[in-house]
């Protein structure tokens, strides 16, 4: 018997999407999974600029921060990839209410932040993303884990007023298996389901 | 919120081996038009370059006369690249029109700017393609351009190690078009 837990799927459809100039990169991918019900799914690419960019990165002191993973910002203008898995969220063994999470000041104030914080739109039945990506901007390139307030930048060689943007996800929609991501009691759980 | 979106499936799966001494964007150009690749994308491209050329934001936008600047770095150098692929349409206007940023030696001629756009022309295969690398310095990401060069092997005659994955997808019809805002923008058409 393998160690990995394992199941054949396959692609049931390739989507193409254009992301408009100032929108929220995560709540973007949210969006298009539930339009598309997407229950696993792949960023295969995603290209682009961004006008700044908040992320999740290994804390510099851990001993100082609240949480496990910190969370930090990025002025742009930035050039980024970003890759990742979409998913559903499903139900742990927690039940995670405005009074049992823990408040994080500016981070986690209430439930939705929560489940943000977490890749989780919302909690249960709504989509999830696990999602890295590298930026450069005009100083550094870093990499980490895209949280909301992510914009979405037009840049280009001059003015882009009102024009469309040159940021295009693909994404690989999968079918036979779905992909959830459950919030436990002690710990984030990622499970592979087959359908 | 509307988007522009287009569903479609994956048709082929192109394994390649780009050369020693290869440009890196002359040989997904060359890839993409002999494989016809309307829509796709760069699913795997790792290996080493001997150098590489970018677009990067500046870091004095004042200063540069295009709101993005070019820069070249030399290797050898560990490289992943990704990227999607189209072609650059023809939207019918008449692009000598457009002002053209005079830079020297990156945007002398209308050429030039169709390369900044990372085709060679009207109908001509479009890479939106960025990549990390990793010098002996640290690393650099950015926005790929003519002029990265494959690394030599080491053994003489060998073959390199860079291959690229490209998944070329049926269904969809990816582009992208030069509009006439500032020096010329490009925008993503699906």
């Amino acid at each position: 018997m393998s160690k990995y837990e394992t199941h054949e799927c396959e692609f049931e459809e390739i989507i193409f999407v254009r992301l408009n100039e100032g929108e929220d990169l995560l709540k973007a991918i949210w969006n298009i999974a539930k339009e598309n019900d997407i229950r696993a799914g792949v960023i295969l690419e995603g290209t682009g600029a961004l006008s700044n960019v908040v992320f999740q990165g290994i804390p510099k002191k851990k001993y100082a921060c609240a949480l496990p993973l910190d969370v930090y910002e990025l002025g742009g203008i930035l050039q980024t990839n970003v890759r990742g898995l979409i998913g559903i969220t499903a139900k742990g063994d927690a039940d995670w209410t405005d009074s049992s999470i823990k408040k994080v000041p500016h981070v986690i104030e209430n439930e939705e932040d929560f489940w943000n914080y977490h890749g989780s739109e919302g909690g249960v039945d709504t989509p999830c993303f696990q999602g890295h990506f590298a930026v450069v901007n005009k100083d550094v390139s870093v990499m980490g884990r895209v949280l909301p307030g992510t914009k979405i930048e037009n840049a280009g060689m001059g003015k882009t007023d009102n024009l469309p943007t040159h940021f295009s996800l693909v994404i690989g929609k999968v079918k036979g298996v779905e992909y959830r991501m459950k919030l436990n009691k002690d710990q984030f759980v990622q499970e592979i389901v087959k359908l | 919120m509307n988007r522009a979106q287009a569903i479609g499936a994956i048709d082929e799966l192109i394994f390649a081996r780009v050369q020693p001494g290869e440009d890196l964007i002359e040989a997904l150009w060359e890839i993409a038009a002999k494989n016809d690749i309307k829509a796709g994308w760069v699913m795997e491209g790792s290996g080493i370059l001997k150098r590489v050329t970018f677009q990067r934001f500046p870091h004095n936008a004042k200063t540069c006369g295009l709101f993005i600047d070019v820069y070249n770095l030399e290797g050898p150098m560990l490289c992943n690249i990704t990227g999607i692929i189209g072609t650059m349409r023809d939207s019918g206007g008449d692009t000598s029109v457009y002002p053209l940023a005079y830079v020297k030696g990156v945007m002398e001629t209308e050429m030039d700017r169709f390369e900044m756009g990372t085709s060679q022309g009207f109908n001509t295969p479009y890479i939106h393609n960025h990549f990390d690398v990793m010098t002996k310095d640290g690393c650099v990401m950015g926005h790929l351009m003519r002029g990265s060069i494959v690394a030599e092997a080491n053994s003489p005659g060998d073959p390199s190690e860079f291959t690229v994955v490209i998944a070329k997808a049926k269904g969809i019809d990816f582009g992208t078009e030069l509009r006439p805002n500032g020096f010329g923008h490009f925008i993503h058409q699906i």
